[in-house]
């Protein structure tokens, strides 16, 4: 829950006049930038001896969870802008490679984000083959790194870390995940 | 991995394409987050029916929240962020619950809520500015922000079912296939 009150108070910081202008593709943005952060914190913090952990049969280990955020969060900006996304070798899940696999897919994103405006918002996108608004293929990215996150998280947790946006609030007690 | 993010993917776009066709294209927007919705309130149901009873107190470690309570989080938030964009307070429909049949009741009270809230939005009203925690945001960002939050407390459940070899519903029709 500390991610999404982060989020609320980076909303409640926006620039006042572009925010009043473009209030939808602001908060998309603030969302994708806090979500972006998380993501980015899990993967760095996790261990390279953490990233073949998967915590139960059927999983994905934490490496092939990092690499699916960065391939799908890639695939919607790619479909969101209508240019190539990164190529993800999802056979790379040691550390470095995840980790460099998420860092070119947000800086291959955050300018797609960054370009967007209230005005591009429902102007219709192929998102896997079906016609639908740019603002929801950018927001999809940003809803599947959330639910991507909440599973990194109890990752972390069960390898006694704590997750970055409890970060502040101790390895005890209850948590948002 | 390749195939299951093509599994992954295909699932999601048949989600995407349960689109009611003239509503979106009168309102795109609100049309979309409504569909976005509709996906995680189910997963977070179908999850919360799917673990029994007895798991209800199960937590993978010890800082987490058990699996009931992460539904009866689920609940409390879908109501808090689903009132402050209809522009009321409405009570946590969880608050001391912790049995499954009461966790869930709660969850139903709480979607029910949002249905409606949903089902008002138009493009038209989604930049109007409510308060959300004391602060102004948008309606659709409230709205959009419940779409998140389910979505993270459901990929918070998933570890949890996986380590009482139970399929998430987002991945029953693979089976006992990898995916979260």
């Amino acid at each position: 829950m500390k991610s999404m009150m982060i989020t609320l108070v980076a909303l409640a910081g926006a620039s006042a006049i572009y925010a009043q202008s473009n209030p939808l593709t602001t908060e998309l943005k603030q969302s994708y930038a806090e979500i972006k952060g998380d993501v980015t914190k899990a993967a760095a913090d996790m261990p390279e001896s953490g990233y073949s952990f998967m915590p139960g049969k059927g999983s994905r280990t934490y490496g092939q969870a990092v690499v699916h955020i960065a391939q799908v969060q890639g695939a919607l900006c790619g479909m969101a802008s209508g240019s190539a996304a990164p190529k993800i070798d999802d056979g790379k899940t040691s550390k470095a490679d995840a980790v460099a696999a998420l860092k070119a897919v947000f800086d291959f994103c955050d300018p797609i984000y960054a370009a967007m405006t209230d005005a591009d918002a429902a102007k219709m996108v192929k998102v896997f083959g079906r016609d639908r608004t740019k603002f929801g293929a950018l927001n999809f990215g940003v809803i599947h790194s959330n639910e991507m996150y909440g599973t990194l998280a109890v990752y972390l947790r069960a390898k006694d870390m704590v997750p970055p946006s409890s970060a502040g609030r101790g390895n005890t007690g209850k948590k948002k995940e | 991995m390749r195939e299951r993010m093509t599994k992954h993917i295909l699932a999601i776009s048949i989600f995407l394409a349960g689109a009611v066709g003239l509503q979106a294209q009168s309102n795109p927007l609100s049309a979309e987050v409504k569909r976005f919705y509709e996906g995680t309130r189910n997963n977070l149901m179908r999850a919360a029916e799917k673990v029994p009873e007895a798991d209800y107190g199960f937590r993978p470690t010890p800082d987490v929240r058990t699996f009931g309570e992460e539904v009866a989080h689920a609940a409390e938030w879908q109501m808090i962020a689903c009132s402050a964009a209809k522009g009321e307070q409405q009570p946590n429909p969880a608050a001391g619950k912790t049995s499954k049949a009461d966790v869930i009741a709660a969850l139903k009270a709480s979607s029910d809520y949002c249905d409606a809230v949903y089902a008002a939005l138009t493009d038209a009203t989604a930049t109007q500015t409510v308060k959300f925690l004391g602060r102004d945001i948008s309606r659709l960002g409230a709205l959009i922000f419940n779409v998140g939050h389910n979505n993270e407390t459901y990929g918070t459940m998933v570890p949890y079912m996986r380590l009482k070899n139970i399929v998430p519903p987002t991945s029953e029709p693979r089976g006992a296939g990898k995916k979260q």
